[in-house]
């Protein structure tokens, strides 16, 4: 980082063409976004949070009641709700994604012509690319209904079961932040280890993991934020009492939930008021994540005293355990989810009565089918990525290449706040426009499809910026210095050489935003969609759309069709994500490939091992 | 003189591409036993191949036999019922380029000690002391114990790693360039400490450096192998070793 800055500094001149300011002014716009975006979430949660303190509201607020009807608006059981589900999720899935990451790493067993790591970590890739609500879909059906049973009493609506599936939405996180840990440091462990007589157990307990300290603790936090952050788990599975819950098997209210649910029953404006107050908690309570993640020092190499066998015997164990757990719950939902929704493929799923051709072609109206929410998505995705394409790839060229000193800092930490942001945060930041807007220019403004994509560009955003910044900064010294002394400028050297030699990987973040958008539920139930919309005519229209059909239809189904239709939905969205993800995949893989036959110098892995 | 190692058509190919191909040697006890080659020749892989390193790479295919002889039983390398830690334990290696762990001096010392042999703390800090006399480490580090071992000089390291490889007390020692990454001043350093062991261990040193391996052998139990490209391997005659006209001109073939 220091040195790249440094070569940025005094890297080539500045403005060596006409068109080079103009550039440069253009990509500093787009990185100014970020930076307008966080202080204008910020502004927004202050100046709804206002009447807390010239109204004398607070008392209200921060109390334990919470009856809009009698007036008492008591947010404190869900902010104890979302610390109580977001840490006990971090339990489970951090020591099982702990155990998973050792046993792909040399602890689980070595068959000559089967490498048990190799399906695990794919299935673990997969999870990456399963949206939220196809979760949540599954386990209504599947572990709500376990638990119901399982411990007689109650409706199965738990913090148990909300915490058990949210655990297995955060374990990617977790594996891939430490399996990339280990990544860095084993490679120069190996050989030295073994020389020395250490069995690879060994060698992982404790040389690996005392040396991946930060891993570990970035893990856990990257994994609480996204647990705290996360909306419709809780929401579909946690039962949503305003309560503080007494037991796992007790119902629980999350702030993320908390805000979907209030905006979604249009109350007056003293709850309005507590809901921007939940805003404002949560997001305190993600940019205390943020700044947890920052404090991480990295750690030299503090190895305690070893504690013997227990420890590596622990270890062992930890990792079959997690091994054997996980694709099985993995499994057992996305199998029943394939069980439910394999079925119900075909054209009436998505067309319902209206014939196929009629519908693609001539517009007919559709009304039993998911043709509408298709649509949606589609229209939604593609305004989004229209918004958000350029501004991050600029925004990411313009942090790797050209921002120095203090703005750069500024605006890469505001990229990290944003990043850090839940998305019904952003949906809440969207809510607030409109609300904003009717009380001052435009009396008639109201949530629509327009508004839903920019929320959605902004929560998509940070990932784009980061995937561009990243790709560029990998790229080898070598190259900058090549382009410079040829006589390029600096944004000859972006545009024709960086970029094209990063153009795989660029493509592969944008690839992957486009799935984060389609998938999102809670950006769109607070900023427009509907059921039964239909086929969006305009920008600003309400639309459909596949994540919320299914969010609805798996608490309001009318009937065992309409449920049909919810798991069809859900394995037509799972198909999308895990294509796209997929799909970015091979273009990084290639890019990996790529890089060294056209960038290396010479000498490939095997040479460097056996020279 | 008696045979250490016995090594019979051993073959070793990564990924399919063959590096050493039925090559067979004798390794008398003492040494140092000099092999040079040029550099991509196999000389690494061949050293690897006597404590099962190659393993540790992807897509290592070995077979032949290497049997070693420490104290006064065979160990056959390769056996269904041998197993590699065993093997390490009482085979040292002294890597190309420092390699210590990142840890103290003392922790780098005992920390193999303690997970390989399960030694416990007393022995274990007399082994390390001992070691580090040894290797001619002690009065430069024995006020910084606590330190980083990546804080001392590359010399001071890499005699680190000598002295974390003897301390496990081994039979055989083998050294893969092990002055390679060092300014000349500390190369002589350890050249000469070297041979100084070459009295106690059985070593089998690698070399690259012309001079290195002229001098390493100018002991009398010396022995020097060319590792050809193709995998042959050539004794030096002793009349040549003595000659050192005759070296430097087959040095320069070689080389």
């Amino acid at each position: 980082m220091a040195d790249s800055r440094q070569q940025k500094t005094r890297g080539m001149g500045r403005g060596d063409l006409p068109g080079e300011g103009i550039v440069t002014a253009l990509l500093f716009g787009a990185s100014a976004v970020s930076v307008l975006c966080v202080a204008g979430i910020l502004a927004f949660l202050a100046w709804f949070c206002l009447p807390l303190v010239t109204e004398g509201q607070s008392a209200s607020v921060l109390s334990w009641t919470w009856r809009p009807a009698s007036g008492q608006f008591g947010i404190l059981p869900m902010a104890v709700g979302s610390l109580l589900l977001g840490s006990s999720a971090l339990l489970l899935a951090w020591p099982l994604g702990l155990g998973l990451t050792l046993f792909a790493h040399g602890l689980g067993p070595a068959w000559p012509n089967f490498n048990p790591a190799r399906p695990l970590m794919a299935l673990v890739r997969l999870m990456t690319s399963v949206p939220t609500v196809v979760y949540g879909l599954a386990s209504v059906f599947l572990l709500v209904p376990l638990v119901r049973s399982g411990f007689s009493g109650g409706s199965g609506f738990s913090w148990l079961a909300a915490a058990l599936t949210l655990a297995l939405l955060v374990l990617p996180t977790i594996v891939l932040v430490l399996d990339g840990q280990l990544r860095l440091v084993t490679p120069g462990l190996r050989l030295t280890a073994a020389a020395l007589g250490l069995t690879r157990t060994q060698e992982l307990v404790h040389l690996a993991l005392p040396l991946c300290g930060r891993g570990l603790k970035t893990a856990a936090v990257l994994g609480f934020g996204r647990a705290v952050g996360d909306t419709l788990l809780p929401l579909m599975l946690s039962g949503n009492a305003a309560q503080v819950p007494g037991g796992p098997l007790d119902s629980l209210r999350t702030l993320t939930a908390h805000i979907a649910l209030v905006v979604a029953t249009d109350s007056q404006s003293a709850a309005y008021t507590s809901l921007f107050a939940c805003g404002a908690l949560l997001f305190g309570m993600s940019q205390a994540v943020n700044l947890g993640l920052r404090g991480l020092r990295p750690v030299q190499a503090t190895l305690s005293a070893p504690r013997r066998l227990s420890l590596e015997r622990l270890a062992r164990a930890l990792a079959w355990t997690s091994a054997l757990a996980v694709p099985a719950g993995v499994c057992a939902l996305l199998g029943y989810l394939l069980w439910r929704g394999l079925p119900t493929l075909g054209a009436a799923l998505f067309f319902g009565d209206t014939p196929p051709l009629d519908a693609l072609l001539h517009g007919a109206a559709v009304f039993d089918g998911l043709w509408p929410a298709c649509l949606g998505t589609l229209y939604l995705v593609l305004v989004a990525s229209c918004l958000a394409i350029p501004l991050g790839v600029a925004s990411g060229i313009h942090l790797a290449e050209f921002a120095t000193g203090r703005a750069g800092r500024l605006i890469s930490s505001c990229v990290d706040l944003l990043a850090g942001v839940p998305s019904i945060l952003m949906g809440l930041f969207g809510f607030g426009l409109i609300l904003l807007l009717r009380h001052t220019l435009w009396p008639r403004a109201n949530t629509c499809l327009l508004l839903s994509a920019l929320c959605l560009a902004l929560l998509v955003l940070p990932y784009l910026i980061s995937a561009t910044r990243t790709c560029l900064e990998a790229l080898p010294r070598e190259l900058r210095l090549t382009a410079a002394s040829l006589g390029l400028t600096r944004w000859q050297t972006v545009s024709r050489v960086l970029l094209p030699a990063a153009s795989r990987g660029v493509l592969g973040g944008i690839i992957l935003a486009v799935g984060r958008a389609a998938e999102d539920t809670a950006v769109i139930m607070l900023t427009g969609v509907v059921v039964g919309a239909g086929t969006p005519g305009a920008l600003t229209d309400k639309f459909e759309a596949l994540p919320f059909t299914i969010y609805y239809l798996a608490a309001e189904h009318q009937s065992p069709q309409e449920l049909d239709l919810a798991f069809g939905a859900a394995l037509t969205l799972l198909c999308l994500t895990a294509l796209l993800f997929a799909l970015a995949r091979s273009l990084r893989a290639s890019l990996l490939n790529g890089k060294s036959r056209r960038w290396g110098n010479g000498t490939s892995a095997y040479q460097r091992t056996t020279a | 003189m008696t045979t250490a190692i016995r090594i019979k058509n051993l073959s070793v190919a990564f990924a399919g591409r063959t590096v050493l191909d039925t090559l067979s040697l004798e390794v008398d006890s003492g040494g140092p036993t000099v092999l040079v080659g040029r550099s991509g020749s196999g000389k690494t892989t061949l050293l690897r191949a006597l404590n099962r390193l190659n393993e540790c790479l992807p897509d290592c295919a070995t077979s032949g036999s290497v049997e070693l002889r420490l104290g006064n039983e065979w160990l056959d390398a390769y056996a269904p019922g041998t197993s590699p830690e065993a093997l390490r334990k009482r085979v040292g290696m002294v890597f190309q380029t420092p390699n210590p762990l990142p840890v103290s001096v003392a922790r780098n010392m005992e920390l193999p000690l303690e997970l390989a042999l399960g030694l416990g703390q007393q022995e274990r800090a007399e082994r390390a002391e001992l070691a580090l006399r040894e290797a001619h480490l002690w009065d430069e580090v024995k006020d910084r114990l606590d330190h980083p071992a990546r804080t001392l000089s590359g010399g001071q390291q890499q005699r680190l790693c000598l002295a974390r490889a003897l301390a496990f007390r081994p039979k055989i020692l083998l050294l893969d360039e092990p002055t390679a990454s060092l300014d000349h001043k500390s190369a002589r350093g350890v050249e000469e400490l070297l041979l100084d062991l070459a009295g106690r261990y059985t070593v089998l040193l690698v070399s690259h450096n012309l001079n290195q391996a002229r001098r390493m052998s100018q002991r009398q139990s010396r022995r020097m192998f060319v590792l050809r490209e193709g995998a042959r391997l050539e004794a030096v005659a002793r009349e040549d070793l003595d000659d050192k006209e005759r070296l430097l001109a087959l040095m320069d073939e070689l080389l």
